[in-house]
């Protein structure tokens, strides 16, 4: 498979999978690096699987194996590390961009600070998860 | 080889600023840190980068992760956490304790061995800066009645007075630089502050979650259940030692000027709002005893990874000085007039045991107090706005004082605004949750962690606990560290006083989430991230620790029942001090970082005047004024040997 084409595979399948579009996903910055943890910690056969056999909705997935590797591969985007007891943090950017703090809109502690008092008001959400507005209990 | 007037065994806060202060006045002052300094600490590495990733989880069960005061993060092998134990001066970790199922219901391994029914919850650090690197900040007073609650019918009285600590706590605000509000402080907690007081800076700001508990919850009334009656809710703004906007009205209108990086003068700096306090605060608003060593005068020596394993004294008690090794197991010996220790109160009572000094009263290492901590945590039904500044801004103080105290212990509510990271670890514990209980994937996943992590809080009850002997370190009868010391051993157990306090605590959180309509998610499950668990009436309990150890070597006023007498000077050994927490014979309800500060700048006095004492020469005449006397050079006496 030529690099291009799992290149799209992967972000196309990281889309599926985390619930974010694949341009927020490419501001990461983390998708070729994300692309090589992936192959490497799942190894060649799981990662073709993954890549070739994951439906438009994921949660139709009813294989263990294939359940396992996408909760793996969600969970790297969302956090920046690979589960594990403990898990292996990727890199501080990989913390830094962690979509988990992208999904409640906020910064990563130690990222991006708001400035003196910034923690006073409702936090200003604006261009940052726009599936987030309004929900609640 | 170098003489000194005073050695001072451990860089922390207490150890930093009475070697500062003694510096100060010329003094030749040599601190001991048992931990690094340089490279492996702070000062080089902080970057974002090294304490983003520092602040990453360590493990996605929620067992463990960043800790709070005292508990450093169990750090993933990637990162880039600061502060790591060299086996010849190793610390307690937060992820050497475990729960069990059974008897005792924990399991404690590494530095700190524990025997007692329940486990001692918190760690401490052993790194230049001390444990003083990953405190919170916070800087409350201790208030007038802590310092006696015998009255209360428990504990220990301090031989010393809330008015005698006064101008000390006046000094220890102006060395960490403290932001808060004297009106505030005067009339929601009941401090005696003088009208025309005001803090080196203005209150900080309070948090969304602050302001939404206020509007809810101000004025309103819960019942505590133990002590049977009413108490009125108000959120009160808590003083920390961070940088906020200087109070122009400060020092008779001199004003105060914010102290940055290493303590330079930064007019400028401020609490930027980065949630990362612990383990590093990357604008260096918060205080860390870094800063008061930038200060420190030329005549002020450390040096780093000498780990003290025994206080030397004469044939008359007399301090004479401190053997100590370095990594490698070679011995050294210094002297000086003075020997300060200041190397935390676990590790000042295993040095006074290891030395086999100053327990004509049987107390060294006994007494050992912290505040346990119960942990009640949930959702509001709105924004709670977590994770973008101080660790906990306000709290409630209504249920610290008065005659409630007789019934249970008393306890200062803090809120916790990095939302459940405390209770159940960093926000990939949510994700776990999830995307692996739950099942959950795709926008529904990114839904559900989105909306639970914008809406958490934590309330965090922070208990009195009192002296009680049998509570204690000891040494370890066969457990050795590297350079072959034993290891402390500590036995305790919260009393029926401390539980009621708990008791009462769970009541009053249960009113506050109903009034405040938030989900109650609280729940000491697994078994394995609950060391300090145990059931009451019915209802499971669970706590953290605050890292705030004290009382190991008690202060009081007779040398029958104490270890140090009111300037925390070891009774039996002239020229032997021991500062910190441990001193404390109640650990009241406050953090106790500034009262730990207040009490260390009070024995730097007294240390200079046993020092001026012994410069004098012999004389009938009247002796000189104390501000001559402390400028006189020490250097006839500290010449090289």
């Amino acid at each position: 498979m030529p690099i291009t084409d799992e290149t799209l595979r992967f972000t196309a399948l990281s889309a599926r999978l985390t619930g974010f579009d694949e341009e927020d996903l490419a501001a990461t910055g983390l998708t070729d690096v994300y692309r090589a943890v992936a192959s490497e910690r799942l190894g060649p056969r799981r990662y073709g699987r993954l890549l070739r056999e994951v439906p438009a909705e994921p949660d139709d997935v009813v294989d263990g194996e294939l359940r396992q590797a996408a909760r793996e591969v969600t969970y790297l985007w969302y956090t920046g590390s690979w589960p594990g007891s403990p898990p292996y943090v990727v890199s501080p950017r990989a913390y830094a961009e962690g979509l988990v703090w992208k999904a409640a809109g906020v910064r990563a502690p130690a990222t991006d600070p708001g400035g003196y008092g910034s923690w006073a008001d409702a936090p200003d959400r604006s261009g940052r998860d726009s599936t987030a507005e309004g929900s609640g209990p | 080889m170098t003489r000194y007037d005073v050695i001072v065994v451990g860089a922390g806060v207490a150890g930093s600023l009475v070697a500062h202060r003694l510096g100060r006045l010329g003094r030749r002052v040599l601190v001991l840190e048992a931990g690094t300094a340089g490279t492996a600490g702070m000062t080089g590495t902080a970057d974002t980068a090294d304490t983003a990733s520092a602040a990453s989880p360590a493990d996605a069960t929620g067992a463990a992760g960043p800790g709070h005061e005292g508990q450093p993060a169990s750090d993933p092998p990637s990162a880039g956490f600061p502060f790591r134990p060299h086996p010849a001066a190793p610390w307690p970790d937060v992820s050497d304790l475990a729960g069990t199922e059974g008897i005792p219901g924990y399991r404690a391994s590494g530095h700190l061995r524990q025997d007692g029914p329940l486990p001692y919850a918190s760690g401490y650090v052993r790194a230049n800066g001390g444990t003083g690197n990953v405190w919170t900040g916070l800087a409350p007073r201790m208030l007038p009645e802590d310092f006696d609650t015998e009255t209360f019918g428990y504990g220990r009285r301090w031989p010393l007075t809330y008015d005698d600590l006064e101008p000390h706590y006046r000094a220890a605000e102006e060395e960490l630089g403290v932001a808060a509000d004297a009106d505030e402080q005067r009339e929601h907690v009941g401090l005696p502050f003088p009208d025309d007081y005001a803090f080196p800076m203005r209150a900080l700001p309070a948090a969304r979650l602050d302001r939404v508990l206020s509007a809810r919850l101000d004025g309103r009334r819960v019942k505590d259940p133990v002590a049977r009656r009413e108490v009125e809710l108000r959120v009160v703004g808590t003083p920390h030692a961070r940088n906020g906007v200087p109070d122009p009205r400060y020092d008779a209108g001199r004003g105060y000027v914010p102290r940055g990086r290493d303590g330079r003068p930064d007019p400028d700096s401020r609490c930027a709002g980065s949630a990362s306090c612990i383990p590093h605060c990357p604008s260096y608003a918060k205080y860390t005893p870094l800063k008061t060593q930038g200060r420190w005068s030329a005549t002020v020596t450390l040096r780093d990874r000498s780990v003290v394993s025994r206080v030397l004294v004469d044939a008359g008690g007399r301090a004479t000085g401190v053997e100590y090794r370095s990594y490698d197991g070679r011995a050294s010996v210094a002297h000086a007039d003075v020997v300060v220790l200041a190397a935390h109160a676990v590790e000042n009572a295993r040095l006074l045991l290891l030395s086999g000094l100053a327990d004509r009263s049987g107390q060294v290492g006994r007494n050992l107090m912290d505040h346990p901590v119960l942990l009640t945590w949930g959702l509001l039904p709105e924004d709670a706005g977590p994770y973008r500044g101080p660790g906990s801004v306000s709290g409630f103080e209504g249920f610290r004082a008065g005659p409630a105290r007789r019934l249970r212990a008393p306890f200062r509510v803090e809120f916790g605004t990095w939302g459940w990271i405390w209770a159940k670890g960093p926000v990939d514990t949510d994700v776990h949750h999830f995307l692996t209980e739950r099942g959950l994937i795709g926008a529904e996943l990114r839904r559900a962690v989105g909306d639970r992590i914008r809406r958490q809080f934590t309330l965090q009850f922070e208990m009195e606990q009192s002296a009680d002997p049998a509570n204690r370190v000891t040494l370890h009868p066969h457990e050795r560290d590297a350079l072959g010391l034993p290891r402390p051993l500590v036995t305790y157990d919260l009393d029926e006083h401390v539980r009621e306090g708990m008791v009462a605590a769970r009541a009053v959180s249960d009113q506050i989430f109903e009034l405040l309509g938030a989900e109650d998610h609280t729940d000491y499950a697994p078994v394995a991230a609950w060391p300090g668990r145990f059931e009451h009436g019915g209802r499971t309990y669970g706590y953290r620790g605050a890292g705030h150890a004290a009382g190991t070597h008690i202060m009081g006023d007779s040398p029958a029942t104490s270890v140090v007498d009111g300037r925390q000077r070891c009774w039996d050994h002239p020229g032997l001090y021991a500062v910190g927490c441990g001193s404390m014979p109640s650990v009241a309800t406050s953090n106790p970082t500034l009262t730990m500060a207040a009490l260390a700048l009070r024995s730097a006095e007294h240390i200079e005047a046993d020092l001026a004492s012994r410069d004098r020469p012999v004389s009938l005449d009247p002796p000189p004024p104390p501000s001559v006397t402390s400028e006189t050079s020490p250097t006839s006496r500290g010449a090289s040997a």
